[in-house]
């Protein structure tokens, strides 16, 4: 069960996401429940990732925004890129330890689009194979994540 | 009421069916026999209450009729207009879906058993109590820049108003007292200096003057004209939760650096504070990070 608190919240920003998108680039695809949102990104243009449409899943914990959102990409089609795995997973401190509630699903989709534009070789994580026969499907929160590498 | 006596009572008015009642036709009123035109629907009463009958006897008796200025399509809730020596117009909710009465001027709903006329006094006593802060708080509304509430109530005793760029004042009128309080809520820098002229400024207030010309001579600035401002240009909402009022708490707990000034609700702020690793606590205060500057914030629970 939602809080009080994340349910007031997450209105909040479902409202302000559909009433005002913050660019042609992030869109709201479905929203089954306020706690499960998927959300459509285009890749920038000028980019490797130009017009690429790719779906990310957001699903929002009870205790959101004290506790970060969990986010994977979803569907047929995931982003090849260093920091994300072929199971969806996002390697990305400010889905991790970095969140703030000061972020906001929206900040979350931009931080990825410019994650993305600013990648300059599409190749997948090193070790993606094995990442993802032991994660499968798990939540990307149980992994402990090491950031890195910051120039991607 | 069976058919016949359906019929016996009302000859010109043919019922399509009798449970539920539903019929058109015409019932004759007066001596002259005038007919006029009915037709009529049981309405489905999905919930019955016991208080019907009382509310409605002392509706005959106490309250009027006239009063009573709506019920709504399922008759649970049936509204009463009350007017103040003021003639100010206040609405009174009477709900026998929850058996309680509320109304706009108090938050509280009280219970059917407490009887609709006792209610009403209630109210009514309510109204001369408040009729002074309402008058104030209507000044304020008309000629000052208000941010929150959008709609205010009469039950809401408080304004969020513009001050100046970057800061807004939190006026809360108290029934019987002088002079509203007034708090200034914004950055250190602008709001620790008008919270101290308002300090100085104790006991100044003259009920004569408008609100504005009152204020004015406290912060010795003019304020900001209705509507120049709106909700987004003045930070007021938590940083966490989004919400301006929560469980009857302003979010005034401003983040002390200066170009932040965040604010947050004391208990938002608190949650976060103790899910992370480099928060210090001794008793109820707790040293963290501001989750939006990553400076230094130190909030003490209640």
């Amino acid at each position: 069960m939602l809080t009080a608190l994340s349910t007031k919240r997450l209105m909040r920003e479902l409202n302000q996401l559909i009433k005002n998108p913050p660019s042609s680039h992030v869109r709201l695809l479905s929203h089954e429940t306020l706690d499960k949102w998927k959300i459509q990104i285009i890749g920038a243009d000028e980019t490797l990732y130009a017009d690429e449409k790719y779906i990310l899943q957001f699903k929002f914990p009870n205790d959101y925004p004290l506790e970060s959102p969990e986010v994977v990409f979803v569907g047929d089609c995931v982003p090849v890129h260093p920091h994300i795995y072929s199971n969806g997973h996002i390697c990305l401190s400010i889905l991790y330890q970095q969140w703030s509630p000061a972020l906001t699903a929206e900040a979350v989709c931009i931080s990825i689009l410019s994650m993305l534009s600013s990648c300059t070789q599409k190749k997948p994580p090193k070790r993606d194979a094995i990442y993802v026969k032991r994660t499968k499907t798990a939540s990307p929160k149980k992994t402990s994540w090491r950031f890195d590498d910051d120039n991607v | 009421m069976d058919h016949i006596e359906f019929y016996r009572n009302f000859p010109l008015l043919p019922p399509q069916s009798l449970d539920p009642l539903k019929a058109d036709g015409y019932i004759e009123i007066g001596e002259d026999q005038q007919c006029i035109h009915v037709g009529m629907t049981e309405l489905s009463v999905k919930h019955t209450s016991k208080f019907y009958s009382r509310i409605i006897d002392e509706c005959d008796k106490e309250v009027g009729w006239d009063n009573v200025e709506s019920f709504d399509k399922e008759l649970q809730i049936m509204t009463i207009m009350l007017i103040d020596e003021a003639k100010k117009e206040h609405k009174v909710y009477v709900d026998f879906a929850s058996e309680n009465f509320s109304s706009d001027i108090d938050e509280n709903s009280v219970s059917m058993e407490f009887g609709l006329k006792k209610y009403m006094d209630v109210l009514r006593k309510k109204c001369e109590q408040l009729a002074d802060c309402w008058a104030l708080l209507d000044d304020v509304d008309s000629s000052l820049c208000v941010l929150q509430p959008q709609n205010p109530k009469r039950s809401e005793l408080w304004r969020r108003l513009a001050v100046s760029d970057f800061a807004s004042a939190l006026l809360e009128v108290v029934p019987d007292l002088f002079c509203p309080q007034i708090t200034v809520y914004g950055p250190n820098s602008i709001a620790a200096p008008l919270n101290a002229k308002v300090k100085g400024a104790r006991g100044m207030w003259n009920g004569a003057l408008s609100a504005r010309a009152n204020l004015e001579a406290i912060f010795d600035f003019p304020l900001p004209e209705p509507g120049s401002f709106n909700q987004k240009d003045i930070k007021l909402e938590c940083g966490i939760c989004f919400s301006y009022r929560a469980e009857n708490e302003d979010a005034d707990q401003i983040c002390s650096s200066d170009p932040c000034a965040q604010p947050f609700h004391r208990k938002c702020l608190v949650q976060w504070l103790t899910t992370k690793e480099d928060t210090r606590q001794s008793y109820n205060t707790y040293f963290g990070k501001c989750p939006y500057c990553s400076e230094n914030i130190i909030v003490t629970s209640k």
